[in-house]
């Protein structure tokens, strides 16, 4: 009865060979296990009881590999022949899936045969085994010895159903391995049948295929036999109390349970290890991760290891970038990864998977024709040559990583549940170790630019305070500037005042005059004539005072001019003196003074400012007028002179005058320099006239001169351009 | 001199001031000596110990504030009243002129009416 073991999605078929005493069977079921891969079947049991020799078979199983996923499980019994053993016979038969009939096709054992096959029959209907339906294959065995029926008389014998025969030498192996395939396949598709897979052809043909796929590599060793003697089981002793029949149905399910306890084991054995292997191979894998620095480290470390331990050679790792975008960082074995691309729906399989965060799995020989529909990136991996597909999502912190495939071809074989568990765990511990790697990259990458930046930020820093400083400096400088500013201010402003109280002064002094004369002359009838005059007199003379006095004080604005190259043009020499000396003219009779003026022969002209010039020369020639002795000259010479290689035009002014002492020499041309003897006699003016002078002699980039010796006279030499330039 | 014609002595160095004052005074009433300059003027007071004087502020040789000082503080002259005259009409100077003593302080161009009635009441 097939047995599905759901917990280890096991399906357990039981064969039985059959057929009379030493026909044979053992020998098979000793053949089949010597030819076999031993990591595919359990160790051959001879089942015993301690007391009897009666109760005896044996039990051999075999791993078929995945059918429809499940993990199919061959088990195959013999029954003793011989006649007194029936008891055995029937219970061992219980829940059987095929039969092996085994016929000696010696001539003497005609009958037996026969027996045996009524027997089979008999015990088939009291198993509740149908005999008409259930599997059967004959092996007519020991046909190389000399006495033996001929295929014919014994398909007379026993074969009027028109089962499969095979014609077996079963000590030499012959016919034993085909005759095993042959009952495997009947015995899966009756269990199919019964599964009611039985519509679907193709189904079942793939199942068929899938059987002798599972059966090939049970059986590469048929060159190498190993001689392995039969595992000897004995149950402990039972009671008498039952009957013998009792006793033999109760020993030989005893003694079943016992054997299939012991395949349980060996399989359980083998996960272990396997189990024990898969550890080694994480704990290794682990610490490979763990000294992973970079997250290349940890990708081509994790792939190369990732292939190895799957045994394939066909794979991508893709890693999903800082963006979201999928990534395919390592590739083997195939020119582009059908997962990895965009499929005719227009989306891509990989990102379905990491979506999931569930590992993904796929037999592409077992695939529904839905399936391919949906996801016809499955038929192009079974068009490269695939027949297994595995794609496990990388996960960290619930973030998605990465995602790593692996395909298996036919020569490896398709992968198993326990692999996918194995490429789970190395695929998350990979996602942690690229997850911190990157996270550490990102750190230095942080500190790198925060070094940066603070290394910036120092420089800017220094930078402005070097600025501050800078400022700060020219604060400094321009605290020095104002208060020199402030000084020439207050200079200015003293000398405003000082100005003004002369102004004052000076105006007020010839208006009072003026004042009194005129009020003498309005108020009082008995005023002498000459006393009349007089006053007149000294009206017309302050007045004319006062006049003066307003030309100095509008000087002062000359002081105004502004300074620097004035508006010129060229200007008549004769004129300009003519002009210059014009209000002169009275003082200069009144005060008895000789004029004398020499312009050299071609200096006709002179360039410069008409008014400025005018000023200056006037009051350069006041001052010789002023500052004279009563009949003495004043001579006024214009002779062309060169300075600095430039020419120019000299207007000289000698006067009879005191003179000026030297220590006074310097001061002269200074503001409010008043000359003469404070002593003796008040000064006139304002002081201003020298200062004029050398002011228009700088705008023009001209000179003014100044020698005197005292007692003799004053020479005052203005220099001015000839011309523009 | 006289009782009627009380004297004024007036020291300024403008001539033209001093002949138009002295003729303007004289037609007034008054008695005028005159002196040119701050030293003729110092002693022409401390001589004739004149009732009142016109003393102008700027003088050569010894200005009209040290003039005044220098009176004030004799005994003999101290009673002269001093009216200084100025052409700086500041402040500063006003109180310069009271702060050497002057009486009184007059700035030119003044009110001829003003200072006859200032003299006749000090000579009264």
């Amino acid at each position: 009865m097939v047995q599905f073991d759901n917990q280890y999605r096991q399906v357990k078929l039981k064969v039985v060979y059959y057929g009379p005493g030493l026909c044979g069977k053992t020998t098979c079921l000793q053949y089949i296990h010597r030819v076999t891969d031993p990591q595919r079947r359990t160790k051959l049991y001879a089942l015993n009881t301690a007391s009897d020799r009666t109760l005896f078979f044996d039990l051999l199983s075999l791993d078929l590999g995945r059918v429809r996923g499940y993990r199919v499980t061959l088990q195959l019994y013999t029954v003793p022949g011989q006649v007194q053993y029936n008891a055995t016979r029937r219970a061992v038969l219980a829940g059987a899936d095929g039969v092996v009939f085994v016929v000696d096709s010696q001539r003497s054992k005609a009958r037996e045969n026969q027996d045996s096959l009524a027997n089979l029959a008999e015990n088939l209907r009291a198993n509740g085994l149908d005999p008409d339906t259930i599997p059967i294959v004959l092996h007519y065995n020991k046909r190389d010895l000399p006495e033996v029926l001929s295929r014919p008389e014994l398909d007379q014998l026993v074969n009027r159903q028109g089962l499969r025969v095979f014609e077996t030498v079963a000590t030499q192996g012959t016919g034993v391995v085909e005759g095993f395939a042959a009952i495997t396949e009947s015995t899966v598709l009756s269990v199919a049948d019964r599964l009611g897979l039985s519509g679907q052809q193709e189904t079942l043909q793939r199942l068929v295929g899938n059987v002798r796929t599972a059966l090939q590599p049970l059986l590469p060793r048929a060159t190498q036999p190993v001689v392995e003697g039969p595992v000897v089981i004995r149950p402990p002793g039972q009671a008498d109390a039952l009957t013998p029949d009792e006793l033999v149905a109760d020993a030989v399910r005893a003694n079943v349970a016992m054997g299939e306890l012991s395949t349980r084991l060996d399989s359980l054995s083998t996960e272990l290890a396997r189990r024990v292997s898969n550890l080694h191979s994480i704990n290794e894998f682990g610490h490979l991760m763990s000294l992973a620095r970079e997250p290349e480290d940890v990708t081509g470390s994790f792939f190369e290891r990732f292939l190895r331990e799957l045994r394939v050679s066909c794979g991508t790792l893709m890693v999903v970038r800082d963006g979201g975008e999928l990534y395919e960082v390592m590739r083997k074995g195939l020119a582009s990864d059908p997962m990895g691309e965009t499929d005719s729906h227009g989306e891509v399989p990989a990102r379905t998977v990491i979506t999931s965060r569930q590992p993904f799995l796929a037999q592409l020989e077992e695939l529904e024709p839905a399936q391919v529909l949906a996801s016809p990136w499955l038929d192009e991996l079974r068009g490269l040559g695939f027949i297994s597909a595995l794609a496990v999502p990388l996960i960290a912190q619930d973030r998605p990583v990465g995602l790593v495939t692996a395909y298996a071809d036919t020569t490896r074989g398709p992968f198993e549940d326990e692999e996918l568990e194995l490429a789970t765990v190395m695929s998350s511990t990979a996602a942690v170790a690229l997850a911190n790697a990157r996270a550490w990259r990102s750190i230095e990458q942080i500190n790198r630019n925060l070094e940066g930046a603070v290394a910036e930020r120092t420089r800017d820093l220094q930078e402005a305070l070097g600025r501050v400083q800078a400022l700060a400096t020219q604060v400094e400088d321009r605290n020095l500037e104002l208060e020199a500013a402030n000084r020439q201010l207050r200079d200015l402003e003293r000398l405003k005042g000082d100005l003004l109280s002369r102004v004052a002064h000076e105006l007020n002094t010839p208006v009072t005059a003026i004042q009194t004369s005129a009020r003498i002359l309005g108020r009082y009838g008995e005023v002498p004539p000459d006393k009349a005059a007089k006053f007149v007199e000294i009206i017309t003379q302050e007045a004319g005072r006062l006049a003066d006095l307003i030309a100095s004080a509008l000087q002062a604005a000359v002081l105004g001019f502004p300074e620097g190259r004035p508006q010129g043009q060229t200007l008549p020499l004769a004129d300009l003196l003519k002009r210059a000396l014009a209000p002169l003219r009275t003082e200069l009779s009144e005060r008895k003074l000789t004029l004398q003026v020499k312009i050299a022969a071609g200096l006709e002209k002179l360039w410069g400012d008409g008014e400025q010039l005018e000023a200056a020369v006037r009051a350069i020639v006041r001052n010789a007028v002023e500052f004279n002795r009563e009949g003495g000259s004043v001579t006024i010479i214009a002779r062309p002179a060169r300075r600095g290689g430039v020419a120019l035009v000299e207007l000289r002014i000698e006067d009879t005058g005191p003179g000026i002492p030297a220590d006074d020499l310097p001061h002269v041309t200074e503001v409010f320099w008043q000359g003469g003897n404070v002593l003796t006699s008040k000064p006139r003016g304002l002081g201003l006239g020298l200062a004029v002078a050398r002011r228009v002699a700088e705008n023009h980039r001209g000179a003014l001169d100044i020698s005197s010796e005292v007692g003799k006279g004053t020479v005052v030499s203005l220099f001015l351009p000839a011309q523009e330039g | 001199m006289s009782a009627d014609r009380p004297l004024v002595l007036l020291v300024d160095d403008e001539p033209n001031i001093r002949e138009t004052l002295s003729f303007m005074l004289e037609m007034e009433g008054f008695a005028v000596a005159a002196a040119e300059d701050g030293r003729q003027g110092l002693e022409m007071a401390q001589r004739l110990r004149p009732p009142v004087m016109l003393l102008d502020a700027m003088l050569p040789q010894l200005d009209g504030f040290s003039v005044c000082r220098q009176l004030k503080s004799e005994p003999a002259t101290a009673s002269t009243h001093i009216i200084m005259l100025t052409a700086l009409g500041q402040r500063a100077d006003r109180e310069r002129a009271l702060g050497a003593g002057a009486d009184y302080y007059l700035s030119k161009p003044f009110d001829e009416d003003e200072l006859l009635a200032l003299l006749r009441r000090l000579t009264a």
